[in-house]
Parts: structure tokens; sequence; C-alpha cells
């Protein structure tokens, strides 16, 4: 049984990642923007269902002030609608950049959400943990809350996957891959390029703000340490390894790294170099990007076409 | 740019002629490959669950649930017992693990020498990476690899397991959690403990030695992360609450060049008495700005600085010269003989948590063996019990193994603190207050337990 507890945790974990990397993949995968700040958009939506669903602590460093008693799903959805908005603000001035210029400022801008969350401890906690975040009816789910949890997070991994799917095929979608492939054909064609990228930045950034908020509701805590761009890059990993531009891609890149992540905790401490695990473990995901990308560089499932993208100019 | 990539288009176009059937069979090898892979994955879980160890296949099996582990595991010799450690070894505060293991070993030498029930205790090492997303998965390996308890992390991740620790009903004894949001958690109905002090102890020892020396307007300084926040807003709020005034509050920003703003700020405030919590590289360039600015208002720094170390980056005359005080938990009973141990096998003297983490491994073995059986439970409701003050004093492992054979009660004496628990699972013990003389920290003044929790 205990075996199946892990199995749940770590698909748990491997769900909420493919969230991220099915709004990554929006950006990157279809519309070739180069999105650097989902850490960013991952953190919103956390904080937002978590103070919008867990009042205000008492006691030493109970700094935050402001706390609601919703539902969960008002949490969830605000944190999701909140995470769109704020991709869509960080796209209005920055969108019509080309690639890497795009990228820095997506980067900062993802530090300057996280630094917001640390220094505004009215708000936030800041660099304390916002704890005793409750739980989607927790104590009335009969059987293992885990596979409870495991079954929705995957349920909204099915039903973002499809959508984003049907996205991706409809005019919307086909815009949105020819904005990739070369921005100048849309807007021959009378597309307002800005207004899609804008689009297919916030809902991108929505489906991020909403594995934040199942994220934070797992975990009963959550800090600003954990909003590090290093999600960012593993997500950017998992979208790689899937290969850009495949939806399917996208949630088996993510669940990729997750695995092997958790698999290599098991190697024994007694193996040579044992004392260093914890820093081959994280070389081990490298190697893997590395031998992807050397024998397939479309990524698993992704289309090799797609590789031209974001190369044009 | 237009002609390269014209010809990266053609070149791509040509190899997929000729390679269509290459790529096909590479991605059918790779996604074969990858179910290879998942399972794998699904192989190792199962190997993990057998502990590393053929006789434990039954205890894999049974999944590590407590009950079945009371069965399996009582009494019968030969098998090893498994213990988890979940701790940072890498990112943010990835020193703190090395550390703590070390100390670990220390006393883990000393329990496989003598036997726990006729057992050895077999680790399992689980990392945090210092974020809750791995801490969480982490834990959850320990659960099911089956270990009978668990040394466990920081304050950065410890909030997200209280709540899973106490669903496994796994015992877990953290090396390095000071935070204050972990003082009203903890002991055996919350399966959780600490071997070091929390900071709201550790901030009184601080403010009364400021009141005791009537300074009345302090200045609270500390690195802008949560541990340094945690430590200073304890000595903050026992100060204000005793009497004293906070007349400032200055954050210091983790990469900075210097700190001389925050210095004037300080200085322009009033302040009698500083007092700062920012780890060794902030506290050091805070120290030197401090040094130079020439201001005689005296400065206590955080128990995490008070190292040989840290004199020797600021230098041992300026430090000497000026008033700065430090404190520190004051070292416990065993602490010569561990250090002396630590040196002798490792070749170094103990980091900070390499006490914490000596003591906690005992006080698992010193449960288990005091209960008679080395299950979760068990080991859960032994450890208030060995640590407690009215049995026969004992160092070590290998002491208390004797004592309880002979049928006494025991009372563990921890290398870092005397390991007397309150009902919140935190230790209580004696701080120190310290100066730099000579080259190397002396104490000044010493609080009592009685003191520091009355």
């Amino acid at each position: 049984m205990a075996l199946v507890d892990l199995l749940l945790v770590v698909g748990i974990i491997a769900g909420v990642y493919s969230l991220l990397a099915i709004g990554m993949n929006m950006h990157w995968g279809d519309t070739g923007l180069l999105n650097f700040a989902h850490a960013g958009f991952f953190a919103v939506g956390a904080y937002t269902s978590a103070i919008l669903t867990t009042p205000p602590a008492t006691g030493s460093l109970a700094t935050r002030v402001v706390g609601f008693d919703l539902p969960i799903v008002v949490g969830l959805l605000a944190g999701t609608v909140l995470a769109g908005l704020v991709g869509v603000l960080i796209a209005l001035p920055s969108v019509r950049l080309e690639g890497d210029y795009l990228a820095i400022v997506t980067l900062s801008a993802a530090e300057l959400i996280r630094l917001l969350i640390h220094n505004e401890a009215w708000l936030t906690t800041g660099a304390q943990t916002l704890k005793n975040i409750p739980r989607p009816l927790d104590a009335t789910i009969p059987f293992s809350y885990d596979l409870f949890y495991f079954v929705l997070v995957w349920a909204l991994v099915g039903v973002c996957y499809l959508l984003f799917e049907r996205l991706s095929s409809s005019p919307f979608g086909r815009v949105l891959h020819a904005i990739r492939e070369n921005d100048d054909v849309p807007l021959a064609l009378g597309k307002n390029t800005y207004v899609f990228k804008l689009k297919s930045f916030g809902i991108g950034a929505a489906i991020a703000g909403l594995a934040g908020g199942l994220w934070a509701h797992y975990v009963y805590a959550i800090s600003s340490i954990m909003f590090l761009p290093s999600i960012t890059f593993l997500i950017w990993a998992a979208v790689i390894i899937g290969g850009a531009g495949s939806y399917t891609g996208a949630i088996l890149g993510a669940s990729v790294i997750v695995f092997l992540r958790q698999i290599t905790r098991f190697i024994p401490g007694d193996v040579p170099f044992g004392d260093q695990l914890s820093y081959i473990r994280l070389m081990v995901v490298g190697v893997v990007l590395i031998l992807v990308l050397y024998y397939r560089p479309q990524g698993l499932l992704g289309d090799a076409e797609r590789l031209q993208a974001g190369t044009s100019e | 740019m237009e002609i390269s990539h014209g010809n990266y288009n053609r070149r791509m176009s040509d190899k997929r002629v000729r390679r269509r059937r290459f790529v096909k069979a590479a991605g059918t090898a790779g996604i074969v490959g990858l179910a290879g892979c998942s399972g794998g994955g699904g192989g190792d879980g199962g190997d993990g669950g057998d502990g590393g160890d053929g006789s434990d296949g039954g205890d894999g099996g049974d999944g590590g649930d407590m009950d079945n582990g009371d069965g399996g595991d009582g009494g019968d010799g030969g098998d090893s017992i498994l213990v988890g450690t979940l701790a940072p070894f890498s990112q943010g505060l990835g020193w703190v693990g090395p550390n703590a293991a070390r100390g670990r070993d220390v006393a883990l030498a000393d329990i496989n020498d003598a036997g726990v029930l006729g057992s050895e205790i077999e680790i399992n090492e689980q990392d945090t990476e210092t974020t809750p997303q791995a801490a969480v998965s982490g834990f959850q390996t320990l659960n099911n690899a089956g270990v009978v308890a668990t040394l466990g992390p920081s304050s950065t991740v410890i909030p997200n397991l209280f709540q899973p620790v106490k669903n496994a009903e796994l015992p877990m004894i953290s090396i390095s959690a000071g935070t204050t949001q972990l003082d009203s958690v903890g002991g055996p109905d919350d399966y959780l403990w600490r071997t070091v002090p929390s900071d709201a102890i550790a901030g009184r020892a601080q403010g009364q030695y400021a009141l005791d020396n009537d300074f009345t307007q302090m200045a609270v300084t500390y690195k802008d992360d949560k541990g340094s926040q945690s430590f200073s807003a304890a000595v903050a709020d026992y100060f204000t609450s005793q009497g004293g005034e906070q007349v400032a509050d200055v954050p210091l920003a983790i990469n900075s060049d210097s700190y001389r703003s925050e210095i004037q700020q300080i200085a322009d405030s009033g302040a009698d008495v500083i007092s700062m919590t920012a780890g060794t590289e902030v506290s050091a360039l805070f120290m030197r700005n401090y040094i130079e600015a020439g201001l005689d208002i005296p400065v206590f720094i955080g128990n995490d600085v008070v190292t040989a170390d840290f004199i020797e980056r600021v230098g041992a005359d300026v430090m000497a010269e000026n008033p700065i005080f430090g404190q520190a938990p004051a070292p416990g009973p065993a602490y010569n003989q561990f250090e002396q141990a630590h040196r002798d096998m490792h070749d170094q003297a103990p980091g900070t948590f390499g006490a914490a983490g000596y003591d906690a491994m005992n006080i698992i073995a010193l449960a288990a063996q005091r209960a008679g059986e080395a299950s979760r439970q068990a080991i859960t409701d032994n450890i208030n019990p060995v640590a407690r003050p009215d049995g026969t004093e004992v160092s070590t492992f290998s002491e208390g193994k004797a004592e309880l054979e002979a049928g006494n009660e025991i009372n563990y004496q921890g290398a870092s603190n005397p390991q007397d628990f309150n009902e919140n699972g935190d230790p209580v013990g004696p701080f120190s207050v310290l100066e730099v003389s000579d080259g190397s920290w002396t104490e000044v003044s010493t609080f009592s337990a009685e003191d520091l929790t009355s």
C-alpha cells in the first residue's frame, strides 16, 4: 500500500507540473513566445487561492493581516483568473519584443512577483511560511485523500488537455501557429497579432495559476522560496523533452522529469559518490535532457517541423 | 541571418527525407525505452521498500505500515532497523544536511557497535532540496521505505510536513528547525520533536541580557529571510514585553555591497543596543561596516555566527575591542566527548547542527531500546521517557543501553543541549551569552532553563 501512496504523491506532483507544462506549451509550443515568468504565474495562483481561503494566523510572526475564509473553489477560480490577468499585464508592454528580449523581461517579471510576495508581509506572510491552508473536502473523503486529490488533479489535467488541444487546432490556434512561424504572415492577412499574443499569454498564465492553487491546497503551506526561477527552467525542460507544440508531449515531459527525480531517490547511499547523491540526482535530469535533444531534437512526441519556429526572422 | 536560415531549412528537409525511417525507429525506441524506464521505476520502488536488506523483504511488502512493523521487527535479532534522514542536502540550506549527517554518523557508530535490540540501524537519506515540493516526495519515499523514525528538516519546509508526519504516524526529530512556527506543534501526539531550541527561547536569552544591562532602546536588524526574521521577532517580542522599546526594524537585503546606510539608520534611531541576526555572509559584511562606523552601540549577533570561522573572517582583535556579544545554547553536557569522537571519525570539528543530528540519532535508538521494539508507535511513546530528568544521566547510546538493560530509567544528556523536551517536543536548556576574548568565544553569562521558560 505504501508504494501506492508514494506513487499517488508523485503522481499529484506530476499532474501539477503537467498543468504548468500545458500553459508553457501554449506560449512556446503554439505561439513561439519565450516565456520565463511561469514560476511567477504559479506563485500568483498559489498565493491568491491561499489568501482567499486561509484566515490570518495569530501569534508570533503572524504578519499577515489580509485573509478570508472563502470556499476553496472560489480561491482556485480567483487564482486562475488573477494569474491570467497578471500574464496579460506582463505581456502588454513586453510581448512585442522578439525572442530573447522577451525572455529577459519575463524572467525579471517573475522575480519581481516573487520579491513582492517576499516583502509584502501584510498580504503574504512575507518570508515566513503561509501555513494552515485548507484542503478541499478534507475529512469528508472516506478513502485515501491522496487518491481523491490525484483523481482531481488528473481530471483537471485531462480537461485542460482537451481544451488546449481543441484551441490549438481551432482558427485561433492556427493564427498562433502562424505567429510562431512568421508573424508577418497573419499580419498581412489582417490578424491583430498583438492581441493574439496577449490572449495566448493570458490563457497559458491562467493555467499556471490553476496549478499554483491546486498545489497550495495540497501541501498545506507555501513560502516565497517555492517559486524560484528553477521551476520555470524545469517546466522548460519538460516541454522540450516532451516535444514543443505537443500537449501530450508536455504532459509526458513533465511526468518524465518528476518520475526521474523520484526514481533517483531510490539509489542507495553506499554507491560510489553516494554522499554526493543530491547533486547527482539533478545531473541525471540534465543528462536526459541532453540525450533527448541529441537523439530527438524535436522532443519525444514533438513534430520535426516545429523545430523551425522561432528560428525565422 | 536570411541566408543561414535558408541553408538550415534545406539541410533539415534533406535530412528529413533521408532519415525518416530512422526517426520513426528512434521514436519507437524512445517510447519503449521510456516505458522501460517507468517500469524500472516501479521495480526500484519495491527495492526501496525492502530497506536495502533481503531480510526485510516482509517489511517492504507490508509497506512499512506501523502495525506490521510492530509484529515483524519486535524482538528478532539480525534484521536491520531502517531510520530516515530528511534534510536539506542541496540548494539554499544545502550545508545543513551534510553537517547533521556527520554528527548522526558519530552516534551511529556507537549504536551499531552496541546494537539496538540485537540489530543494526541502517539509514535512508533523502534530500529536501530546501523546497517543499522535494520535501513532500522525500518524506513519502521514507514512509514507503518503511523507516521507523526519521531525522527531520529545516524551518523552510517543516510546516508542509506537520500533517503528513501525523498521518503517517512516523516520528520525526528535526535537527535544525528553530522557527517559532513550530512552537505550538510537536510532542508525541504530533509525532514531532526537535533537538534545537526554539528561536523564542534563544531570543529570550538575548533580550534578557540586554535588559539586565539596562539597555532600553533596541534596534533589530536581520537578513531578510525566514530564519533570521523568526529569530529577530522573538528577540523583539520578548524585549518589548519586558518593558524595553524597539526603536528600529531594519531588514538587510541579501546581496548588498554594503550595509552603511542601514547602520546609519540604526544610529539615527537612538538605539542603545542592536540585535542582529543574519547568517555568516551578511553578518560579516555588517560587522565590517559597523566597526568602521565606530559606533559605541553594543551589538548582539545570532547564534549561527558564534563560530571560530566568524572570528577569523572579521578579525579577533576588532571583535574583542568592540562591544560584540553572541548567544548560543550552552553546549550540552556531552559536547566535548562528541566533538572528540567527531574529530576522530571525520578529521574535522563538528559543523553547525552536527550535535543536533548526533542527539536525534541517539534519542531514536534509545527510544527503540527502551520500548523493546523498533516500531513507529513504540519509538514515539518512548522519546520523552528516555530524555526526562528523573532517570540516570547518560550521554551515549551504549551507556543508555546498559542502564536500560539493568532495569533503570535514563535521562539522555545531549551534545547540543540536555534535550529535556517540553510538551511541544521542544528542548529547553540553558543559554550562554558570549564575547570574543583572546581569539575565541568566551562565556560571560548563562541563563538557566528555568530563567528562560518562566
